[in-house]
């Protein structure tokens, strides 16, 4: 019995030891945090796989390790194949490690690769298969290529992917900018009611200083010049707008700045002038907002509807003069409305004039008279270019600070 | 040596005993493993009816009355285990092969089961791992619940269903950020036709119960608490099943869903408590695992009982190792691919699998032939 | 890994040992065989050493003195002093020097029987006649003093008196706010110390002779119709099957007595302090001490009684339920850590924030060990110092933590050996195996620890979780005297869990566990003795 035992241990250890397949230590890891999508220019049908590694002893915490120096915290890492699957295959012979995707912060995709829209749908579902991927990471499309914008290192989080979520835990405050997770992205694709939207990023210089004519641009202490023409920050500029898998058009600061009113939550400042004070500005912040989409018909007429309820305080109020209760105040609140619903219908022309239905009205559509979307659903993209946009916009402003 | 222990034993009687909490947290065990693995409320028509959450709250009837009607058995028959019930209702001959066919209809469940577990624990984070390897662990703890009894699987239980139970709590609060409870509108879009067709799978999963029921139900210490464990356990069952299918169908939309292999465990992968804790679908299979273990363990110890009612001369403890040989081997042939297990699910093949009610239904046809020939009505 | 194997073929093994009981207890037989073969080389015609409960005295004091001496072979400290009585008979006492007073004897038992002031009686406290030769022996043992008279039956009369320790604080489980009164080696005076907590004539003290060489006394102490008859006849039924030459101390005889004799998880609290003591023979467990051994064994034991300690009931409740928490805790922590940070680090990286894996994998850029092997050697590095540091002298103790700390936690980290987050976790699962209150279990924990850091240096979590499940099979399926180990999780028993967790009120503790108890389990009036203000007379408005 003693012998059978030991053999059962034998094996079962044995049996055991073969888990070790999966043995995966970090040291003998390559961590990936960002993966970047472009298309050959020379050859359309390659796709350009960029991958962010990152080089943990030089970005991590604690006082053995010295702060990163600027481009030592992380690699790029691209190959060239006919799809992604084969190019991220194709990247582990450059490697000493083995790739780890399970901490990626951000997959972004080069405007080129998104406006050819081919291989947009292969990335997204097998980012969506991976089982290390979350799927819950951003999605970007990037300015020129997503190479040359995952090379950026920005000043407080020299990491691109880390910088950008960071950017999106507020994205909120920015007007024209709302996030996408993988998830969503997929969920939009796969939905035939549905048209999606990616935030669209790039590279700036830390500070557009702007030397006047005639004036010498003034010299560091140790005599080089100041190093504001490198692009290293990231930024949000707007949406890239989707069609399906292919992306048709890019709304940014001025016809997005309904973008994000019409997701709902947004938090952005409303600037109007001011109703009694000339040449006086009152600038709103928004403390919390809420947007209802539906879409329905009137007789033939599809009607979308956008209901918008804001909350703001406004310490911008342009004077030192009180607010009064009244007919000052209801002018202000309508003037708040008038500027956000102008926001939304620009917004909402450019999306028709597009036919991408962003939103998700078809679906809202749909949730609301499943019979009538059943009747639409071929025609959908005429009706919506031309529906009849209903908004309704309702403002408070709640606090003016410590002046009256 | 030992003093009240192995329950009370009479002459005559099954000897050990479980109390009603116990029948009722074997029944979420079993029921709620296969939702966090498979979540075959979904994944039972492809692309899922919106209304799936529906479709749960119909599909535990027919598990429920064949619960009731184990029940009525077993108190029937008290003291008496699931095959000398059957022998007593059927006659010698019948029940015999009644009880044969049990003895293959339990071994080809366990089988089953130990093949979706292993294929999903390989699938959802050890992908270069061998599957046969998990089978070996999850059958030798079922073994070991096994070959500890019913009062062991009773206790098992009792300390995995709060964990089973948590883990989907947490996995239903901390994915309630991403759900569009919109998402389940329109309500009937596809007519209760469609409800019933997404009902068809549920229906099957939750008639497992009646199976369950007739293999725990004589252990219980008090019969009359029995229909009180079956409420217990399938509110809760029939409560998580229709939660999870709502907030799963709230996350993903039906068109996504219908793409996701374990919707549950693609769930837990977007659930993030704050930026501490993210990818907790790891800590939510380790919470699982007892209840899988627990489940599987009560399969085998239903093939075991079963042969020992036919070959009361050989020890249990070989028949169960000869059950769990038997089950290894035999999972290492069917369902070679994550595919075919998923297929298993998919309303078509439950039709083909009428068996698999029939079988789940056994309690039913039980207590009418019970009734009809009086039997067991005149015990003294 | 023995012991868990074990428990997996537990069914196999249980058949064999049936097999063994058909076939008429080879085991038990071949046992008799081998008693019968060191009788036979013994003299055989001499009862004195093979039977001496069969040799009776003759009351002819030489013939006895013979007895005695032959029976202890001329012991060196066995004191005869020969003396005639006040009318003239031969008489004798006998005693074992060092283990009575002196002084007692000839004042009070020699110098009557001398003298005469009361012929035919001494003047000491207990004095019994004897019979058979056994008695004598195991009194003379025992710090009686044997006087003998022509005529008249052996007398046995108590003037024990011995080098004794004064009752000691408890230094092995420390009260902050209680009582710090602990056992010692004298089995008198633990009783006493029992006893003064429990002034009820229902506190029932046993005695039992165990040891066919040591002859030690075992004392079983209980209340009666608050523990379970069936409970006491089991403890009695266990300790009288015991024959063995010497029961060295209370874990040896815990492993006698026990239900799962491969489990390595104890199955008895074993405590030094007299309250905790008292504090679980009120709630129907019996408690058995053992001479020569500072410390009581309470069966049955639950694993939530190994996790209270004394300062449970003498603080606050909140304060309590939340220190209790914390030992829960430190458990979970001991057992784990290891085990839980070698396999998230070696499988699932993906569980720690992103930033935390950077710092990880920088701290391990250029450690040569893969996790597994890193975590074995600092564990084995804190089990030797702690080992080192119990063996040596307090002095010196010093000196091997200084080494220790800067050795291991400093010098392996600067050489490369090891990851600064292994120290981490090590000095963090070993913290936490000090604060584990029942030193047995707490040694279990950390022998459990290694196999269930290979577990998941091989399969990661999952393994670490079969092996947990493996764990607690062994634990739900033990019994203590027939009382399930793990209740009340499991059996779920809903009314104690307030008393498991965390610890209730004084006023909510209304019943005693009911495995162990037969009656009264009630330990307070049912309304219950919540304190309550008078509420009419407060009421400042006086409406």
């Amino acid at each position: 019995m003693g012998r059978n035992r030991a053999a059962v241990a034998l094996l079962a250890l044995a049996l055991l030891a073969s888990g070790c397949l999966d043995h995966r230590p970090p040291e003998r890891s390559a961590l990936v945090l960002g993966l970047g999508l472009d298309v050959d220019p020379e050859d359309e049908t390659q796709v350009v796989v960029t991958q962010l590694i990152v080089i943990p002893s030089s970005v991590a915490a604690g006082s053995e390790n010295p702060s990163p120096q600027p481009g030592t915290a992380f690699f790029l890492l691209s190959s060239k194949a006919t799809t992604l699957e084969i190019a991220t295959a194709a990247a582990v012979q450059k490697l000493s490690r083995i790739p780890a995707y399970a901490h990626m912060d951000a997959l972004v995709m080069g405007e080129d690769f998104a406006r050819l829209g081919r291989s947009v749908e292969p990335a997204v579902a097998w980012a969506m298969r991976h089982p290390e991927i979350r799927p819950n990471m951003f999605v970007f499309v990037a300015d020129v290529s997503a190479q040359y914008f995952l090379d950026a290192q920005s000043s407080l989080d020299p990491l691109p992917g880390e910088a950008l979520s960071h950017l999106m835990d507020h994205a909120e405050m920015i007007p024209f900018v709302y996030p996408v997770r993988l998830f969503e992205f997929a969920r939009g694709l796969a939905s035939p009611r549905q048209d999606s939207a990616l935030p669209y990023v790039d590279r700036t210089a830390p500070a557009d200083v702007q030397v006047p004519p005639g004036f010498q641009q003034q010299l560091m202490v140790d005599g080089t010049m100041p190093n504001v023409a490198q692009k290293t920050q990231v930024q949000l500029k707007g949406m890239a707008i989707f069609k399906g898998p292919r992306m048709v058009g890019l709304l940014t600061a001025g016809d997005g700045n309904g973008l994000r009113w019409i997701y709902g939550g947004a938090r952005s400042s409303v600037s109007i002038e001011h109703p009694t004070v000339p040449g006086a500005y009152i600038v709103a912040n928004t403390v919390s907002s809420s947007t209802k989409r539906r879409a329905r018909f009137e007789g033939e007429e599809l009607v979308l509807s956008i209901e918008i309820r804001a909350t703001m305080d406004a310490w911008g109020l342009g004077t030192t003069q009180p607010v009064e209760l009244g007919s000052f105040q209801d002018e202000v609140h309508r003037r708040l409305a008038a500027a956000i619903e102008a926001d939304v219908r620009r917004t909402m022309a450019r999306l028709q004039e597009l036919k991408a239905d962003i939103f998700g009205f078809g679906d809202a559509l749909y949730r609301s008279a499943p019979r009538d979307w059943e009747k639409v659903e071929q025609v959908w993209d005429d009706l919506y270019s031309e529906a009849r946009v209903d908004v309704r916009v309702d403002v408070i402003l709640k606090r003016t600070g410590f002046f009256r | 040596m030992d003093m009240y222990d192995r329950g009370r034993e009479r002459r005559g009687r099954v000897p050990y005993e479980i109390s009603w909490w116990q029948l009722t947290t074997i029944l979420i065990c079993s029921h709620l493993s296969l939702v966090v693995s498979y979540t075959p409320e979904i994944t039972g028509w492809r692309p899922p009816v919106r209304d799936a959450w529906l479709a749960v709250l119909l599909a535990w009837i027919p598990g429920f009355l064949s619960s009731l009607a184990a029940w009525w058995v077993a108190k029937r028959f008290e003291g008496q285990n699931l095959f000398q019930i059957t022998r007593r209702v059927y006659g010698r001959f019948l029940g015999t092969l009644a009880n044969i066919g049990l003895i293959a209809y339990f071994l080809y469940w366990a089988t089953l089961i130990t093949r979706e577990f292993s294929v999903f624990t390989a699938s959802v984070v050890f992908l270069r791992t061998p599957e046969f390897l998990f089978a070996i662990l999850f059958l030798l703890i079922g073994f070991v619940a096994a070959s500890l009894q019913i009062e062991f699987i009773g206790r098992g239980a009792e300390l995995s269903a709060p964990f089973v139970i948590g883990g989907l709590l947490l996995l239903i609060l901390g994915s309630l950020p991403e759900v569009d409870l919109g998402m389940l509108q329109p309500f009937l879009a596809e007519g209760w036709l469609g409800v019933f067709r997404q009902a068809a799978t549920p229906i099957v999963v939750f008639a497992e119960a009646g199976l369950v029921a007739l293999l725990t139900m004589p252990y219980l210490n008090n019969l009359q608490d029995g229909p009180k464990a079956l409420q217990v356990g399938f509110a809760i069952n029939v409560f998580f099943a229709a939660a999870t299918a709502a907030i799963l169908v709230g996350m993903f939309g039906v068109e996504l869903m219908a793409l996701a292999s374990f919707p549950a465990a693609s769930a837990a992968r977007l659930v993030r408590l704050g930026t501490v804790l993210e990818r907790v679908e790891w800590i939510l299979v380790v919470l699982w695992l007892g209840s899988m273990c627990v489940k599987l363990g009560l399969l085998l110890l239903g093939a075991r009982l079963g042969l020992s009612s036919l070959f009361p001369g050989i020890h249990p403890a070989w028949l169960l190792s000869f059950v769990v040989t038997a089950v290894f081997i035999w999972q290492l042939f069917i369902l070679p691919t994550l595919a075919h297990v998923l297929e298993i699910f998919v309303f078509r093949l439950r039709l083909r699998a009428w068996p698999h009610l029939a079988a789940e239904l056994t309690p039913l046809l039980l207590a009418a032939v019970a009734f009809l020939r009086r039997a067991g009505a005149d015990r003294s | 890994m023995k012991t868990f194997l074990h428990q997996l073929l537990r069914p196999f093994l249980r058949r064999r040992r049936k097999e063994e009981a058909n076939s008429g207890e080879p085991s038990r037989k071949s046992g008799d065989r081998d008693a019968e073969k060191h009788r036979r080389r013994e003299p055989a015609d001499d009862p004195v050493r093979t039977h001496p409960e069969k040799v009776r005295f003759s009351r002819r004091v030489e013939r006895d003195l013979q007895l005695i001496q032959d029976a202890f072979g001329h012991s060196a400290d066995l004191v005869v002093r020969r003396f005639r009585t006040a009318r003239g008979e031969e008489a004798a006492v006998v005693f074992i020097n060092g283990l009575v007073s002196t002084p007692s004897i000839s004042r009070y038992i020699i110098e009557p029987v001398m003298t005469g002031e009361r012929p035919g009686e001494t003047v000491a406290a207990e004095a019994n006649p004897l019979a058979v030769l056994r008695d004598a022996l195991t009194g003379l043992t025992y710090g009686q003093c044997l006087l003998l008279r022509d005529g008249r039956d052996p007398v046995a009369c108590d003037v024990r008196d011995w080098e004794k320790r004064s009752v000691p604080t408890a230094e092995l489980e420390p009260s902050e706010q209680g009582s710090n009164e602990s056992f010692l080696e004298d089995l008198a005076t633990n009783t006493v110390l029992i006893r003064r907590r429990l002034r009820t004539e229902n506190l029932q003290i046993e005695k039992y002779i165990l040891g066919r060489e040591s002859r030690t006394e075992i004392r079983v102490a209980y209340l009666r119709h608050i523990a379970r008859d069936e409970l006491v006849d089991e403890v009695r039924r266990r300790l009288q099957r015991i024959d063995i030459d010497a029961p060295l101390s209370l874990s040896f005889l815990q492993e006698l007595i026990t239900d799962t004799p491969w489990s390595p998880i104890p199955n008895a609290v074993l405590t030094a302090r007299p309250d905790r003591t008292a504090g679980m023979l009120l709630e129907g467990h019996v408690a058995i001490l053992m001479d020569g051994t500072p410390m009581a064994m309470l069966v049955p034991g639950t694993f939530v009684s190994m996790l209270q300690a004394a300062d449970d009931y003498a603080s606050n409740f909140y304060a309590a339920s939340f220190t209790r928490g914390i030992r829960w805790l430190a458990t979970l922590i001991a057992l784990l850590a290891s085990p839980v940070y070698v396999s998230i680090i070696s499988y699932h990286s993906e569980l720690l924030p992103t930033r935390l894996l950077f710092t990880i994998a920088a701290g391990r850029d250029g450690v040569p060990f893969p996790p597994l092997v890193e975590a074995f050697l600092m564990e084995l590095a804190f089990e030797l110092l702690r080992e080192a540091g119990l063996r040596v002298p307090r002095q010196i103790g010093q000196a091997v933590s200084i080494v220790g700390v800067l050795i291991i936690g400093d010098a392996a980290v600067r050489a490369g050996l090891i990851s600064p987050f292994m120290i981490v976790v090590v000095g963090l699962s070993a913290i936490s195996s000090f604060a584990i209150p029942s030193p047995a279990l707490a040694d279990t924990v950390r022998l459990l620890r290694f196999p269930m850091i290979l577990l998941g240096g091989i399969l990661g979590l999952f393994a670490v979780t079969m092996g947990v499940l493996v764990i607690l099979a062994i634990m739900i399926s033990a019994r203590s005297f027939g009382v399930p180990f793990f209740t009340p999780f499991a059996p779920m028993v809903g009314r104690e869990l307030e008393d498991a967790m965390v610890r209730s009120p004084a006023w909510r503790q209304l019943y005693r566990p009911w495995q162990v108890v037969q009656l009264g389990r009630l330990r307070q009036q049912p309304s219950g003795q919540k304190p309550q203000p008078q509420s009419s007379r407060e009421d400042p408005d006086g409406s």
